[in-house]
């Protein structure tokens, strides 16, 4: 109770003060948000080519993939407690099935995330999200890391936190995924005696989640800054069959969707540290 | 960031931690466990409770072999007859990462890997039994890199419960 009482009067003092000029706020966003396609050294042949998990190997062209802004949202409403939910993806539960690297297949055919199953098994979908900042993202490349530094300018609508609020999802929305190549296998020369040339576009149309604990209080220090990266996975043309998955220079539905679910494994993550005040 | 604002929030602070006292949270206690035996341990589990997937082996290395997988799952593979004695065929690995794999048994039965071009792939430990469970009658680790490879199983058993483990640095993420 004590504590409650010297944190409303320290809330209501700096509210006060917050309210008498621009420029200052509850805290702010600092950092840097980038992108990578770095498959390890064993993913890659001596002359560059992707090893895939069934002996083929692919020299990617062109790889582009559709990335929105990073989305820092609030939850609003009754956040239910969705990590008291017990969830085991061994042993899923009803419309549920398949759970393996972080994602389960659902009846209604989407794959949610471990996460998102906590929160609908909570009961939290009556939650609304509200986006606090944007944040941008570089553009992905083959092998090698795309930064931007994430400063005044770079913040939609702005990097200072005005609100008492806490941030606890970082979502990074995707689009369609475009790639080109060449196809080769080393294992099965009766049905795939020659090097291939290939075309897809994958509609991945989600938004990666990583779930923060973001508060802004007069208990926190002033500056949160933040290292997002996205890794494109190395397993992105694992498991397709391409003899019978090819129908010209392009792939089966069933491939497609298979690049998709594999696409889903990449790594989003989001580390947060907090300081007095940004570096100069 | 205003020097007024800075003064509050430490003077909330500082009262705060006063007023409560030390909460710390302690995140990421450090459990050291032995992954070789979290591994055996959970071979004891599966072979046992399953759950179980039945696939049929093939006589030759091909695209035809069926596939398992280091994914909690105990595989029930079915032997053909051998040209000789006893029963004997493939199933392949189709292997994601470079790393150690461990196959489990539940009878006798003699393993030989390929790779995708047909080379020999040493197996680097075997053994008849483990301290776990007696359900395991062989455990045999190998080496392998990122591509498809054979399985040559071979023994006196028309069908063998074949669990399959992949053993990373940190073990436990499943």
């Amino acid at each position: 109770m004590k504590h409650r009482l010297l944190a409303s009067l320290g809330s209501a003092i700096l509210l006060a003060a917050c309210a008498t000029g621009p420029g200052s706020g509850w805290g702010e966003i600092t950092g840097e948000i980038s992108t990578g396609f770095e498959p390890p050294a064993e993913r890659l042949t001596d002359d560059g080519r992707l090893k895939t998990d069934n002996s083929y190997r692919i020299r990617i062209d062109t790889l582009e993939v559709e990335l929105g802004d990073v989305q820092l949202l609030a939850s609003e409403g009754a956040v239910a407690a969705a990590d008291d939910v017990e969830f085991d993806p061994a042993d899923p539960p009803p419309g549920y099935s398949n759970c393996h690297a972080g994602h389960c297949h659902a009846e209604d055919g989407s794959l949610p995330t471990y996460e998102e199953i906590r929160q609908r098994l909570s009961g939290a979908d009556s939650v609304t999200e509200r986006t606090l900042v944007t944040l941008p993202t570089p553009e992905l490349k083959i092998g090698s890391r795309q930064v931007v530094s994430v400063d005044e300018s770079h913040c939609e609508p702005s990097c200072l936190i005005d609100d008492m609020v806490t941030i606890d999802t970082a979502a990074l929305p995707v689009g369609h995924l475009h790639l080109t190549g060449v196809v080769e296998s080393i294992v099965d020369s009766e049905n795939f005696p020659e090097a291939v040339g290939f075309e897809v576009e994958v509609h991945i149309d989600t938004s990666l989640r990583e779930t923060l604990a973001l508060s802004f209080d007069p208990d926190s220090l002033p500056v949160a800054e933040l290292g997002g990266h996205f890794s494109l996975t190395p397993r992105l043309l694992d498991g397709i069959d391409w003899p019978t998955a090819m129908t010209g220079a392009t792939l089966s539905e069933e491939a497609l969707e298979q690049i998709r679910e594999n696409f889903l494994e990449s790594e989003w993550h989001v580390d947060v540290r907090w300081k007095e005040a940004i570096e100069e | 960031m205003t020097d007024f604002r800075k003064l509050l929030s430490a003077l909330v602070l500082t009262l705060s931690l006063v007023a409560c006292g030390e909460d710390e949270v302690h995140e990421g206690d450090d459990h050291d466990h032995d992954p070789v035996v979290e591994l055996n341990e959970e071979a004891c589990e599966h072979l046992v409770e399953g759950p179980f997937a039945a696939v049929s082996a093939v006589t030759e290395a091909t695209q035809a072999a069926p596939a398992v997988a280091p994914d909690h799952r105990t595989y029930t593979v079915a032997l053909p007859e051998a040209e000789t004695d006893g029963y004997a065929g493939y199933v392949r690995v189709d292997s994601a990462e470079a790393a150690d794999y461990l196959f489990f048994a539940d009878v006798s039965v003699n393993i030989t890997v390929t790779d995708a071009e047909g080379a020999e792939v040493e197996i680097e430990e075997s053994a008849t039994s483990i301290d776990e469970c007696t359900q395991v009658k062989g455990r045999h680790v190998v080496e392998l890199g990122v591509g498809r490879y054979f399985l040559h199983l071979s023994g006196d058993s028309e069908t063998v419960n074949l669990l399959v483990e992949e053993m990373h640095d940190d073990h436990g993420d499943h």
